[in-house]
C-alpha cells in the first residue's frame, strides 16, 4: 500500500483517495486524504466516467464478479456497522461446501436491488461465529444485523445449504427490508465506547501520526474527566 | 508602476498568492463528523439508497480490476476512530 501510494516512510495515512489504472499501479490522480478535489459528487462522477472511457472492458458483460468479501468474519461485522448496512455471512463446514453456497449467492450479490447493500464474508471455522448472535449456526447463508458498535450482530436471516436461489433472495430482501440502520453521532459514539470498554485494535499498526496523536489527546481527555 | 521593469511588475501577485497559500491551515487529519451520521441508509425514512459494492480487500480489488480492465476507485479507511469501532 505504502508503495502504491508513494509513501517511503512507514507514516501511510488512515485515509487515501485515489485513482488507480486497471493495472493497479498508475495512478490517475494524486493520492489525497478524501475526493475533495473533484468538489461535487456529481463532478466525481463525471471525471471517473471520463476516466472510464479510456479503457476497454476485457470481460463481456455476462462476467460475474467474485463476491467482495472481507476478510474475517469480526472485521467484516465492524465494516458493515461502520457503513451501516447488513452484513452476510456464507458459513461452510468444509471448502466444498462453502464452494456450493459462494456458487449460488455469487450471482445475488450483483442484482440490481441488492448490489452495494451489504458487506459479506465467508468462513469454514465455526469459532468465528461466535460474533453473531442466533439459535441456529448451521452451514448456510446468515444476514446479520450488526450492533451499533459492530462487536456483535443478530442473525436476522438464515438460510441453509439446500435451499435455492430464489429463497436465498427472498431472505436477503428479507433482511434488509428489516435492517435498522444506527443514527450516529460521532462524540457519543467514542464516548459511549470509552465508557463500555469498546476498543479495536488494528492489525496493522496506525502509522498516521495526525491520527494517532489525535488519539492520544482524546484518550487523555477522557481519562482525565 | 511604470518605473518598475516589466519583468518584477507581477512579483507583488505572486508574493500575495505565496502569502495565501503558506497562511492557509493545512487539514492533515479530516475533521470528525459532526451531527447525525447514518452511513449508507437513511435510518429515519429506512429509505434503501444505491449502494457501492467495495472489495474489501485490497489484492481481491486489483485482481478485479486487472481481470475486468476496469479502473480502480481506492479508498482506505481505518474501522475505528479514536479506536472505538463501528465508525470510520
Amino acid at each position: 500500500m505504502e508503495n502504491l501510494m508513494g509513501v517511503r516512510d512507514g507514516t501511510l495515512e488512515n485515509t487515501v483517495f485515489c485513482l488507480l489504472a486497471p493495472d493497479g499501479k498508475t495512478r490517475l490522480t494524486r493520492p489525497t486524504r478524501g475526493p475533495s478535489a473533484f468538489r461535487t459528487p456529481e463532478n466525481l462522477a463525471l471525471q471517473m466516467n471520463k476516466m472510464l472511457q479510456q479503457y476497454k472492458a476485457t470481460v463481456p458483460d455476462s462476467f460475474v464478479s467474485p463476491i467482495p468479501y472481507v476478510d474475517r468474519v469480526d472485521l467484516a461485522l465492524n465494516v458493515a456497522a461502520s457503513d451501516n448496512r447488513p452484513l452476510i455471512v456464507a458459513f461452510g463446514s468444509d471448502e466444498t461446501e462453502l464452494a456450493a453456497i459462494n456458487s449460488k449467492l455469487q450471482p445475488l450479490v450483483w442484482e440490481p436491488s441488492v448490489i452495494g447493500q451489504f458487506m459479506y464474508a465467508s468462513t469454514t471455522d465455526i469459532a468465528e461465529l461466535k460474533v453473531l448472535i442466533g439459535k441456529d449456526k448451521s452451514p448456510g447463508i446468515f444476514v446479520v444485523e450488526p450492533d451499533e458498535f459492530g462487536v456483535s450482530g443478530n442473525i436476522t436471516q438464515h438460510v441453509n445449504l439446500n435451499a435455492g436461489s430464489e429463497d436465498i433472495l427472498t431472505a436477503i430482501k428479507s433482511g434488509l427490508k428489516a435492517f435498522a440502520p444506527f443514527t450516529k453521532d460521532h462524540r457519543r459514539h467514542i464516548s459511549n465506547g470509552y465508557t463500555f470498554g469498546i476498543e479495536w485494535e488494528t492489525v496493522i499498526p496506525e502509522s498516521d501520526p495526525m491520527s494517532v496523536q489525535a488519539k492520544q489527546r482524546y484518550k487523555a481527555r477522557f481519562e482525565n474527566r | 508602476m511604470q518605473n518598475i521593469p516589466k519583468r518584477f511588475r507581477l512579483f507583488p501577485l505572486i508574493l500575495i498568492v505565496c502569502g495565501f497559500l503558506i497562511t492557509q491551515s493545512v487539514h492533515a487529519q479530516l475533521a470528525p463528523p459532526s451531527g447525525s451520521t447514518y452511513g449508507g441508509s437513511v435510518p429515519s425514512s429506512r429509505k434503501v439508497v444505491t449502494g457501492i459494492a467495495w472489495y474489501g480487500v485490497l489484492a481481491d480489488g486489483l485482481a478485479e480490476a486487472k481481470r475486468t480492465g476496469k479502473p480502480i476507485l481506492l479508498i482506505t479507511a481505518a474501522a475505528q476512530c479514536n479506536n472505538v469501532p463501528g465508525m470510520w
